[in-house]
């Protein structure tokens, strides 16, 4: 691994505005579905990005990838910004990132052949030259991603729902990216095919040396497959840290509350265990965010500090970083809040 | 695998005939030519009237030397006989003869009207529907305030500036029906435009030229060719009513609306056929074509492809869950 991050993103913001009214075009206010963003991410790493819908996770894989406008912020790739590129600029950045999506049945042109459909990017790049070497590559592909190659004639509906996220893993890796980003890869897969496409994520991921941005909201999907797990609330990271340390030591209030919504597959198990009350209500609206942290109206922790000053990311362990103002060099108020929640 | 099994199972065939894929092998034209006899009978009949109205139009000439302006004044308004196959008019020309040359004018002025209204249908739509948000709002008011204006206005206008003639009602008809086709496919394109593969051909950094013709005109082509399709059969007519109207082509031609009118309307009592003779070869004509049209759509959509006709059959084919899994299989 290298020492410049592959992939580094600095305060990304993504806001959606509202259209206003006839005459005041610009009181719609606007949607903060991404709001202050950092991250980074290592040559052969897999990060996942979790939080439940509506926090912004999605949002951030299209900004990665400029499929939607960045309001602020700044993304680089090999230390290169790529945040302001526009039109041709754009499409050497394209073959180096990819998408795998969440809905294998729409994720593929149905006029045209699975053929043709992987090796779209071997066209668009101009990667190869001459037909036989376009279909050789398109079959060695195929086979990569388990697919006979006597099925590359035929159209995506005469596969069934794992084959097509086949079909999309082996369209996403023929151009050789640097990136793939992953939308939800396998939540609309049943159980047991999930399993085979995390497997063969993972294995393509050894053999190809690929980089994931994995965002699910699966919590057992992404403790298997991810090395390092962000956890996003209302367009901000609220926690950032190695799966195993993240999975066994939680630290922000939120995530220990989605921990502990994590069903265990045993009954006699889950009957037994406390059911963590902590998270109550609605998440509120993007449009008109809390003040301070963006959790305090829900946080069973909140102080008076929680409502006016918003928490910033800060370590506490090596590499796992939490945005809490529990955690936070303690004041005297603050101990005594600590004090109270530990007892 | 599915493919394959699915025909035999559902048309159930003599044991002694093997299965029809079998029997035409590999090739593609014929295949589809088979399915097409098999799986909508109604729309090979079309095909078939389409052929003939096509070959009549290419081979007038030699079907029908005489020359369709070749007066015989002793032979006036004779019924069908012998001679005359289907009769003659007021100034003795063989009525057969006009109606296979009017074959020619109606295949001619249909098929160039129709694929200059196509052209311009599939431009204005696929890049008002695509681009969106302005472009969309100005080319939409253009195509609103040119709908706004009933098509026979335009028609007279057009011809009393154009002249008539055959060309002139071929520019006109493409435009008109160009126009207000366009609505058909924007929407279309509106629909296909939101599908997630459109999403990954722009991310992975497909040019947008990529995009409309690989991605977006296959995807409404099923529209297209039924708006192609219903047009053929529509600039048949309207090129009648020109005709009829006498705002079309010019009278010594064999159009068969002109047929209708000048000669088939003076002459209804002493002479019928010369009214039900370019009536009827109209009516077929335009039959045929619909029927066609409506097969064509069903068959060119690969996700019908093999499967028996109709939707009940593709419906059961999708709830199926034996089907599905033996697909999966295969691979993992």
């Amino acid at each position: 691994m290298t020492d410049t991050p592959l992939l580094e993103v600095r305060n990304l913001k993504v806001h959606f505005k509202l259209p206003g009214s006839l005459l005041r075009p610009r009181s719609g206010g606007s949607v903060k579905a991404v709001d202050g963003v950092s991250f980074h991410l290592k040559r052969g790493e897999t990060l996942g990005l979790v939080g439940e819908s509506g926090c912004g996770k999605s949002t951030t894989g299209m900004a990665v990838l400029r499929m939607t406008p960045v309001t602020d912020g700044e993304i680089h790739i090999d230390g290169e910004d790529i945040t302001h590129l526009k039109g041709r600029a754009l499409r050497p950045l394209r073959r180096r990132m990819q998408m795998i999506y969440q809905d294998p049945f729409g994720a593929l042109d149905p006029r045209m052949r699975v053929l043709d459909i992987i090796g779209e990017p071997l066209k668009v790049h101009k990667l190869v030259t001459g037909r036989k070497a376009y279909r050789q590559e398109v079959l060695r592909l195929m086979e990569l991603v388990g697919l006979l190659p006597d099925m590359c004639e035929r159209y995506p509906h005469e596969f069934s729902g794992g084959q097509r996220q086949r079909i999309g893993i082996a369209r996403a890796l023929a151009a050789q990216p640097d990136v793939i980003i992953c939308d939800e890869p396998v939540s609309a897969l049943d159980v047991s095919i999930q399993a085979q496409i995390i497997n063969l994520l993972k294995d393509l991921q050894e053999e190809l040396g690929l980089t994931y941005l994995f965002v699910a909201h699966d919590l057992a999907v992404v403790r298997h497959i991810c090395d390092r797990v962000m956890v996003m609330y209302l367009g901000h990271v609220v926690e950032v840290a190695d799966s195993e340390a993240l999975y066994t030591n939680p630290q922000h209030p939120y995530t220990q509350a989605l921990m502990s919504a994590i069903p265990i597959p045993d009954p006699r198990a889950e009957s037994r265990r406390e059911v963590d009350p902590s998270i109550e209500g609605e998440v509120p609206s993007p449009v008109n965010p809390p003040s301070g942290c963006p959790f305090h109206p829900r946080c069973k922790h909140a102080t008076e500090v929680c409502s006016r000053v918003a928490p910033t990311l800060r370590e506490t362990t090596d590499g796992h970083a939490v945005s809490c103002h529990l955690y936070e060099p303690e004041t005297e108020a603050e101990s005594l809040v600590r004090v109270a929640s530990i007892a | 695998m599915t493919t394959e099994t699915a025909p035999a199972a559902l048309t159930t065939r003599p044991p002694t005939t093997p299965p029809l894929r079998e029997r035409l092998g590999d090739n593609k034209v014929l295949g589809f030519i088979g399915r097409l006899i098999v799986q909508r009978p109604m729309g090979a009949f079309g095909a078939a009237i389409c052929i003939v109205l096509l070959l009549t139009g290419v081979f007038a000439d030699v079907i029908a030397p005489e020359g369709y302006n070749a007066i015989n004044p002793i032979d006036r308004l004779k019924p069908p006989s012998a001679e005359y196959w289907l009769g003659t008019d007021q100034l003795g020309r063989d009525l057969f003869t006009r109606i296979v040359h009017g074959a020619q004018l109606s295949v001619i002025v249909a098929f160039a009207a129709t694929s200059l209204s196509i052209v311009i249908s599939a431009v204005i739509g696929i890049t008002s529907g695509y681009f969106g948000g302005r472009f969309d709002m100005a080319s939409q008011r253009v195509v609103d305030g040119w709908m706004c204006f009933p098509d026979l206005i335009i028609l007279i206008v057009a011809v009393s500036v154009l002249g008539p003639g055959t060309w002139q009602v071929i520019l006109i008809l493409g435009l008109l029906f160009g126009i207000s086709g366009s609505r058909i496919v924007r929407s279309s394109v509106l629909s296909v435009k939101q599908n997630i593969y459109i999403h990954a051909a722009q991310s992975m950094g497909a040019s947008t030229l990529r995009i409309l013709v690989m991605h977006i005109l296959p995807n409404v082509m099923a529209p297209i060719i039924v708006l192609f399709t219903t047009r053929l059969a529509a600039v048949i007519l309207a090129e009648s009513g020109l005709s009829f109207l006498g705002l079309g082509i010019p009278p010594p031609a064999p159009s068969w609306g002109g047929m209708l009118s000048l000669d088939g309307r003076s002459y209804m009592f002493q002479a019928p056929w010369l009214a039900i003779v370019p009536g009827v070869a109209l009516t077929v004509a335009v039959f045929g074509i619909n029927m066609f049209g409506d097969a064509l759509r069903d068959m060119l959509d690969p996700r019908m492809k093999g499967v028996g006709s109709g939707r009940y059959v593709a419906a059961v084919r999708r709830d199926r869950p034996s089907s599905r899994q033996s697909t999966g299989g295969t691979a993992q």
